[in-house]
């Protein structure tokens, strides 16, 4: 009479050496019990794929293979898994985590689920079954992050191999071209105001790439020509390349600079943005006719909008008006890096009582809607912000390029480690709460 | 431009065990000085206050010897236990105190401080009347080894507070600008009585009624500040208490080092306003060796700068500045280092590179650093909730780049800066 093996041995046998595939392919070992066992079939060990160093962190697996094409109670997103009092007891006893694997053998896919973790909740423990999350429970190689986790909370301070996250960087920096000359004159005038005024008169429309310094205009516009030729000394006038200012490692001369990029960038953003005085905050103008304004753009992946000035709140006498409008604005900040000159740009807001005059309430607005932002959202204001300044005035049917700047979106960085957010945020006591890029951290001990 | 990770440093503990958190580390291989001979295995406190805050504080040292529960989270890695100071637990040390070491200011003192009219008035009284009960400590034959100066409402109302009242926002101070203190506030206040301490070569611990009870009410002069929140016992036990045991002498934790590495020693310059003359300018250097201690030394002169208007020293002030923490180095160590880091918060003028070159030359240091660091406002952005990883460093070019000190933390699972607050 022939030997046999039975089937269902050779599906358990299928069902594992699929989970030792996918340890394997995580750079974790796996052991398995083998012979008699009661209900574990192996250990994972975690290490260190980069140094191969082990760590005695160790996981213990329940794998449970089947054939069948359709589980309890299966949708397109769940099933379940019933499981023995027996099984719960041996489990939860234990001293290292369990994981609870399911083999799908027909579709070639896997779920796990932390064991001690699903049944310290006590609805759960009365149910007696485990309810699998397709997307979330899914056993592959990224999964590794969420297994490490499992593995190190078992004995708080503990710490796990670090998991390599391929991850993309934005840096809010511009790069920025500059007109390559820069034109300088005597003028009677002594100060921007009183040089401003006279220009004015001539012509109020006269665009402000310009500066006075001891009784000198240094302008990125030709002086020679009108307005600017009727009130400087155009016979003195002197050429330069913009390169004895941009890279001059004198303090004075790199701080003129800066305050002739201030002015060109006030005017490059005209008439969609305005400056706001005190903060240097330049911000979207509200229309005359209508309380809102979105802006069109595209953003990393597809085209988008934003809402980018909108009233809020309404008025105790005038019950129709909002009490005040939020513009979406941003900071500029001019800085060289490496003989090369940026734009940084920090996104915030403005605050107006009508669309024109300051709200004296800004302090407060400001706080409270930093306080919701987390790091994506900043991120969705920079590249706005990046569309905006590579598109805008760069010379189409309607006008001419601007002649004096020009901004150049940076690449994006890659870096071999991230934040797995997903998992991270499953662990937060209130995963609601706004985690901020603005840095709130009082000072410690002292 | 190239973006990078600096790996969380190891940090070492007890029989030069490492681990990566300085609580866990403590708590499963004790301080780093625990098995080294003449480490001090008792720290005598002294307590400065009032009736009520001296009493207040007394009672939370006994109430740290016995320890602290978690707080109830799922980040058990941000918020651990206190397992108490006794039974050798923790920083294998004794904190004590006993009345011999308390000094209780009169209520009808305390009314007359904070009745004295004028910011830098009152901070001048404050700061002399607490100086001279340390003063009185500091005569003991059993002299405290930190004395925590547990400080009243009405006095933290009328000093500490009194920065935040005039208005003033942090995040707005311009990075240039070196670090000053506005006379009469929190900043002043701090600095004047650490200056005056200095003296009396004590250490002191500030500290706030709510540590001990949480249903203190600190009265907030701005609104924005009312929503302060209190970390949990464990934590501000931690906090407190590792503090306390380096102010004593102690050394928690160090660095972890490769014997490979060179023998380095890293000066730190800043500038401050003296408090006996309001308009002179001096200069501190701390100096810290591999051992991890630090040493202040005293430098010199401060002037401006004709290139950048910001503090500078002078050629022969930074000279003797770094010949002088050479020498500390020396006593130390019986040789010279073989590496010198500098750092500060202002560019290095061109006085100050001659100043301190001369003294790195004559010592014959190959290896020399110089380090300027500034706030910036670059920031990288990730596709995500959580900011960049602490350690992202973008490297500008050879000498500038861009690292964030403050960032998301792989062992704590979270961004850290939103739970680290309170005193």
């Amino acid at each position: 009479m022939a030997k046999k093996i039975g089937r269902t041995d050779i599906i358990g046998e299928r069902g594992i050496a699929y989970i030792r595939q996918v340890v394997l392919s995580m750079g974790f070992m796996f052991y398995e019990t083998g012979g008699v066992e009661a209900g574990i079939d192996g250990f994972i060990e975690l290490r260190d794929e980069t140094t191969g160093a082990v760590s005695n962190l160790l996981l213990q697996v329940q794998g449970k293979a089947t054939e069948r094409t359709r589980l309890q109670a299966e949708t397109d997103t769940t099933f379940e898994f019933p499981v023995t009092e027996a099984d719960i007891q041996y489990w939860m006893h234990g001293t290292a985590p369990v994981l609870l694997l399911v083999v799908k053998l027909d579709e070639g896919k896997a779920y796990w689920k932390s064991i001690k973790e699903w049944f310290s909740d006590i609805e759960h423990l009365k149910s007696r079954k485990v309810v699998f999350d397709k997307r979330s429970d899914f056993f592959s190689v990224d999964a590794k992050a969420a297994i490490v986790a499992v593995a190190t909370s078992a004995k708080p301070g503990s710490t796990g191999p670090s998991v390599r996250l391929h991850e993309s960087l934005l840096v809010n920096l511009l790069e920025i071209g500059f007109a390559p000359k820069i034109y300088w004159a005597p003028t009677h005038h002594h100060t921007d105001k009183s040089f401003g005024a006279a220009l004015r008169e001539l012509d109020s429309k006269a665009s402000s790439e310009w500066i006075v310094r001891s009784n000198a205009v240094l302008s990125f516009n030709d002086l020679d020509k009108w307005p600017w030729n009727k009130i400087c000394d155009v016979s003195a006038m002197e050429v330069f390349d913009t390169s004895e200012w941009s890279g001059s490692d004198d303090v004075d001369r790199v701080r003129d600079f800066v305050a002739l990029l201030n002015r060109a960038i006030g005017d490059f953003v005209r008439p969609d943005l305005r400056r706001d005085r005190d903060s240097g905050i330049l911000y979207f103008v509200k229309p005359r006719n209508r309380g809102k304004l979105n802006y069109a753009y595209r953003s990393l992946r597809n085209l988008t909008t934003r809402r980018v000035v909108k009233g809020y709140g309404r008025q105790r006498d005038h019950p129709g008006k909002p009490a005040y409008f939020r513009h979406s604005g941003f900071r500029p900040h001019f800085v060289r890096y490496d003989q090369k000159w940026y734009v940084e740009v920090s996104p915030t807001y403005h605050f107006s009582r009508d669309g024109w005059e300051p709200d004296f309430k800004a302090g407060e607005h400001l706080k409270k809607i930093k306080e919701l932002e987390n790091n994506a959202a900043v991120m969705g204001q920079f590249v706005m912000w990046q569309a905006f300044l590579t598109t805008h005035r760069t010379g189409d049917l309607l006008g001419e390029a601007y002649p004096h700047l020009r901004f150049a979106p940076l690449e994006s960085f890659e870096l071999d480690v991230g934040v797995p957010d997903q998992l991270w945020t499953a662990q937060e006591s209130n995963p609601t709460s706004p985690l901020f890029d603005f840095d709130k951290m009082q000072e410690g001990t002292e | 431009m190239r973006l990078s990770h600096l790996a969380e440093p190891a940090l070492e503990f007890g029989s030069g065990l490492r681990h990566p958190d300085i609580r866990f580390g403590i708590m499963d291989y004790g301080p780093f000085d625990v098995h080294i001979d003449g480490a001090s295995r008792r720290i005598k406190l002294g307590i400065v206050g009032s009736a009520d805050t001296v009493e207040g504080t007394a009672r939370w040292i006994e109430a740290c010897s016995d320890g602290f529960e978690a707080k109830s989270s799922r980040q058990a890695n941000l918020f651990p236990r206190f397992p108490g100071l006794r039974n050798d637990e923790t920083f294998r040390c004794e904190f004590t105190t006993s009345s011999e070491l308390q000094r209780i200011l009169p209520t009808k003192e305390i009314g007359r401080l904070v009745a004295i009219p004028g910011q830098r008035e009152v901070t001048r009284e404050v700061v002399s009347t607490i100086v001279n009960e340390i003063a009185v400590l500091a005569e003991r034959t059993a002299l405290p080894d930190v004395v925590l100066i547990a400080l009243p409402v009405e006095i933290i109302e009328r000093t500490v507070n009194a920065r935040e009242a005039t208005g003033e926002n942090d995040d707005e101070v311009d990075a240039e600008a070196p670090v000053e203190a506005e006379p009469g506030s929190e900043l002043d206040f701090r600095g004047m009585l650490k200056a005056a301490c200095m003296r009396l070569r004590i250490p002191i611990q500030l500290m706030w009624p709510t540590t001990f009870d949480p249903s203190y009410r600190i009265p907030r002069k701005l609104k924005e500040n009312s929503d302060r929140r209190m970390q949990d016992p464990a934590t501000i036990a931690w906090n407190l208490i590792t503090a306390i045991y380096y102010k004593a002498g102690g050394l928690p934790w160090r660095l972890a080092r490769d014997a490979r590495e060179l023998r380095t020693s890293f000066v730190g310059l800043s500038f401050y306003r003296s408090v006996e003359g309001e308009h002179m300018h001096t200069s501190t250097a701390q100096m810290f060796d591999e051992r991890g201690e630090g040493l202040i030394l005293r430098g010199g002169r401060m002037v401006e700068s004709e290139e950048d208007r910001s503090p500078h020293l002078t050629a022969e002030d930074a000279y003797a500045l770094l010949r002088d923490s050479l020498k500390v180095f020396r006593g130390q160590h019986g040789h010279y280092p073989a590496r010198v880091v500098l750092h500060k918060t202002s560019r290095f003028d061109r006085n100050e590179l001659d100043g301190f070159h001369k003294a790195i030359d004559e010592r014959d240091i190959d290896y020399a650093d110089f380090v300027w660091i500034q706030k910036s406002m670059t920031r990288l952005y990730r596709l995500g909730v959580y900011p960049p990883l602490r350690g992202s460093l973008l490297r500008f070019s050879k000498d500038q780049a861009l690292l964030y000190t403050r960032g998301s933390v792989d062992f704590f699972r979270t961004y850290p800066g939103m739970y680290v607050r309170g005193r």
